[in-house]
């Protein structure tokens, strides 16, 4: 344990790095979350549409210089390779066992992951941050990248919005319906497949979107998509699979953890969040914030 | 031309043949029974015209437009209603969203929101809660009003009476014949037969997924032993 360097400050700024993390996270586990709740598709090639979010910033960045024209194009780009793998890849398996899926997603982060290799080489890479983000802040009596709040705060916005999408509109109110009976909203008339399409690629854009916010203040590259394949998913199990704000309050606890643990505990930093998500599961089996259960 | 013909159609779970063979038809404005013991294929039959479960061979006709090989989305979206055994109301939906949800946003003197709060004023006064929040009354009334949403021409009804107090039934019934004389076709699937033949003009009994029985609801409501020997469990 690292206590003696324990002030409230430094606290501070744990929880703060923590937070910014946190929105990374959840902008990830949303789309996959979702997309587990209405398809029923574990999408294990979700950390490697981060990565390819990421290494498309890079590439609209060299070319453009202009970090955002990257954040709007490099998440639509992953958007398009979203789209692909769901009409052509995912859609023929639907009425097979779901496992087939779960192994053709596997095998899209293994050839997609090789394929960022060759294009891109193996280096880490990362993308300068942009302006006015690009310098630190007076907090505390102490200075903080401001690009970190920037992130955390977009966050949030993102949450909101998601929310008011999936609460408040009637496409959301059909992915909703979707989650609890699809049969019956297909006898309502509605084509679910086309909606299947929509969530799959929103959710792809939305992990590119969070793989080109976190270039600045992390440099990622090979094996990257699988490191953040895993916090997702550890994100998912513990907030409840296929709820927003399951998605969004265990983001918040992984973040946390993770920076808190790194700070105050560093022996044990790599597997704090396992062992928060062991303690989760012991205690609520299927979540935090599964409705299903509550 | 009838509203809904189904010819000669076989449905399978897996290997279990349960439909062997089986016609009815629906004409235009009319409401028909569906009776049978439990186990008989009455839902399935329900499942093979929407599309949920379609039959492996024959045909269904709706206004004359073969749909035994259509997707269920796309047969609902031809003015076919669908109020399905259990109800189905969404759960996690509010009152209100589980009617827009179906909403098609249709033509002059179709069934909008308003319309359906008309009809079941309960719903509007719970129009903010879920649909898990509603009693067993509330959500038979929802799921018919959702059904009468997408605007249909013939609606199924798959026994709207299971589960519900004598007098909310009462309601129901009432609600369903007014729904008719407006001129829509209903086909509907009943364990409660009194209620069954009340409202319907003609019926079929089924029995090992074939018709037994077929005639008008009045025959089979003034014969007491036929009723008995073709609804009854035998011993």
């Amino acid at each position: 344990m690292n206590l003696q360097n324990f002030t409230f400050e430094t606290f501070v700024f744990q929880v703060l790095n923590g937070l910014s993390t946190s929105m990374l996270l959840f902008l990830l586990a949303a789309g996959m979350t979702l997309i587990f709740g209405l398809m029923e598709v574990v999408n294990l090639a979700h950390g490697t549409y981060y990565l390819l979010g990421a290494y498309f910033g890079y590439s609209v960045m060299n070319a453009t210089n202009n970090f955002w024209l990257a954040l709007v194009i490099a998440p639509l780009g992953v958007g398009v390779v979203g789209f692909v793998m769901e009409r052509f890849f995912l859609r023929p398996l639907y009425s097979k066992a779901h496992s087939n899926m779960v192994i053709l997603t596997l095998g899209f982060a293994y050839l997609v992951g090789d394929l960022t290799t060759l294009i891109w080489g193996g280096d880490p890479k990362s993308i300068p941050a942009p302006a006015p983000f690009d310098h630190s802040i007076e907090l505390l009596g102490r200075s903080f990248p401001s690009y970190r709040l920037f992130v955390a705060g977009l966050g949030l916005l993102l949450a909101l919005g998601l929310w008011l999408l999936l609460e408040k509109t009637r496409i959301g109110a059909i992915v909703r319906a979707g989650v609890s009976d699809k049969e019956m909203v297909r006898g309502m008339g509605i084509n679910i497949s086309l909606v299947f399409t929509a969530l799959f690629v929103f959710g792809m854009v939305l992990a590119g979107l969070s793989g080109v916010v976190a270039a600045p203040f992390q440099s990622f590259g090979l094996g990257d998509d699988l490191r953040i394949l895993v916090y997702s998913l550890l994100v998912v199990v513990i907030g409840g699979l296929g709820t927003l704000s399951g998605a969004f309050w265990g983001a918040i606890v992984i973040g946390l953890v993770d920076s808190l643990g790194a700070a105050y505990f560093p022996s044990f930093a790599q597997f704090g969040i396992y062992i928060v998500m062991a303690l989760v599961l012991m205690v609520r089996p299927t979540g935090l914030f599964n409705k299903a259960q509550a | 031309m009838s509203m809904l013909e189904v010819n000669n159609i076989n449905t399978f779970y897996g290997k279990s043949h349960i439909i062997q063979g089986l016609s009815l038809s629906v004409e235009e404005g009319e409401a028909v029974a569906l009776l049978g013991r439990n186990g008989v294929g009455k839902t399935t039959t329900i499942r093979s015209i929407i599309g949920f479960t379609p039959p492996r061979s024959g045909d269904i006709l709706f206004k004359g437009k073969q749909i035994a090989r259509r997707k269920p989305e796309s047969i609902s979206r031809m003015g076919m209603g669908l109020v399905p055994q259990g109800r189905r109301v969404f759960p996690n939906l509010t009152v209100k969203e589980n009617l827009t949800v179906a909403s098609r946003g249709s033509a002059k003197g179709g069934w909008d929101l308003e319309r359906v709060y008309k009809y079941f004023p309960r719903l509007k006064e719970r129009e903010k809660n879920l649909g898990s929040q509603l009693s067993g009354g509330e959500q038979m009334m929802l799921a018919i009003g959702r059904g009468l949403m997408i605007n249909p021409e013939l609606l199924l009804l798959d026994e709207p009476s299971d589960g519900l107090a004598p007098m909310v039934l009462h309601d129901i019934a009432d609600i369903v014949v007014q729904l008719q004389k407006q001129g829509l076709s209903i086909l509907l699937v009943e364990q409660n037969v009194k209620m069954a033949l009340k409202i319907a003009s003609r019926a079929y009994v089924l029995n090992k997924g074939q018709v037994a029985w077929a005639g008008a609801a009045e025959e089979l409501r003034n014969n007491e032993e036929l009723q008995h020997q073709l609804l009854v469990v035998s011993a």
